[in-house]
């Protein structure tokens, strides 16, 4: 059932439960790692990139499905390794793709896997979305909202035309909300209040009209960004009574684009019949599908 | 609905301080655990205690104390 997907980590493993011991005591500590999520992240180390987490993904791919063909390939990634070209040039020729691919690159943060899709059920042809981040690289010293959240990771998805179909589709972005996360000279800064504001104010309020335009009885699950543990316990106490709402923040991090594609990874058990699909991040924006998977 | 002392308990809950330590007039300033966690715990209990209800208004988060948070609430019919 994986074959249409893969991930790769960052190998370097950060202990971010003695970190934040250390510098905030074991109280303090427990109470940050209770709202952010994970203990332990992983991030590149200096051998590895973006292009690289991408290439190891797709390999693994490959060795267990040879038989994945695809004419458009999408790239998505906040850390292209270069200002230009984008990484799916280098990514198709490092991986000795077909020079008649369709080559797409697409800067877009947590919503990134959603628009990806969107995109390639327009196409007449499969495709390949690769979502690959390496926000440790944008992160100079530690700064507690941001080293306790983010994981270094890649995922590639092959998008099938005959097995997967966007049924509807919604997005929307809140005006001058940019500087709330970003990224400026290679400093990552984000103000979490902000963002959990947009959630409240913005996504969920989207979300509950998505799922009351598409009153379906086969759509059971809702996969959602993995931004941080509070939102996603914020979510499961609205919609946990209808919905059920994989999570793995505890275990992987906020892994950006990728978080959507690993979570699904993670919970290949519930990526069936109708599912939607919630990204929401940088911008601030947020992306929404309903998808129907043909088994 | 929820009454002002229901607010304090809610607010002194999220923070994990003693309900002695705040009082109706405690502003994010005066409290040293209301941090930006702590405020988005607050929102988050809010919310919950409202059924979502609270997360219509706009400029709740932007609240700087209990009085100003509670006056919204009963703004829009959420406390008493």
């Amino acid at each position: 059932m994986k074959n249409f997907i893969e991930i790769a980590f960052g190998s370097k493993k950060i202990n971010i439960q003695n970190i934040c011991n250390k510098k905030f005591g074991k109280q303090k500590s427990n109470l940050i790692l209770s709202k952010t999520g994970p203990k332990f992240i992983k991030i590149c180390n200096s051998n590895e990139n973006s292009l690289t987490l991408a290439i190891k993904a797709f390999i693994k791919l490959k060795n267990k499905n040879k038989k994945i063909n695809f004419k458009n390939l999408i790239f998505v990634t906040e850390n292209n390794i270069r200002n230009y070209p984008g990484n799916s040039f280098l990514f198709a020729s490092k991986c000795n793709l077909s020079e008649e691919l369709n080559l797409f690159d697409i800067n877009s943060g947590c919503t990134g896997f959603v628009d990806a899709i969107k995109l390639a059920d327009k196409f007449k042809d499969n495709t390949l979305i690769v979502c690959s981040e390496t926000y440790s690289k944008n992160i100079s010293q530690f700064q507690r909202n941001v080293s306790t959240l983010f994981s270094d990771a890649a995922a590639v998805f092959f998008y099938d035309k005959n097995k997967f179909k966007v049924i509807n589709e919604k997005s929307g972005y809140k005006k001058n909300t940019y500087d709330f996360i970003t990224s400026k000279n290679k400093n990552l800064t984000m103000n979490g209040k902000k963002v959990f504001d947009f959630v409240r104010t913005v996504v969920k309020p989207q979300l509950s009209n998505h799922l009351k335009l598409n009153k379906s009885k086969s759509i059971k699950k809702i996969f959602i960004h993995q931004a941080s543990k509070v939102i996603i316990d914020y979510f499961k106490i609205l919609f946990k009574s209808k919905y059920i709402i994989p999570t793995n923040i505890v275990k992987r991090g906020n892994t950006v684009s990728a978080t959507i594609p690993v979570l699904i990874f993670d919970n290949i058990k519930h990526f069936k019949n109708e599912i939607i699909l919630c990204g929401f991040g940088v911008g601030l924006s947020y992306s929404l599908i309903t998808l129907k998977i043909n088994d | 609905m929820l009454s002002k002392q229901k607010l304090i308990k809610l607010i002194s809950n999220s923070l994990k301080i003693s309900e002695d330590e705040i009082s109706f007039d405690s502003k994010i300033n005066h409290i040293e655990e209301w941090d930006s966690l702590g405020h988005i715990t607050i929102m988050f209990a809010i919310d919950k205690a409202t059924k979502g209800k609270a997360s219509k208004i706009v400029k709740l988060n932007d609240s700087n104390g209990i009085e100003a948070i509670y006056k919204l609430l009963k703004k829009n019919n959420l406390a008493e």
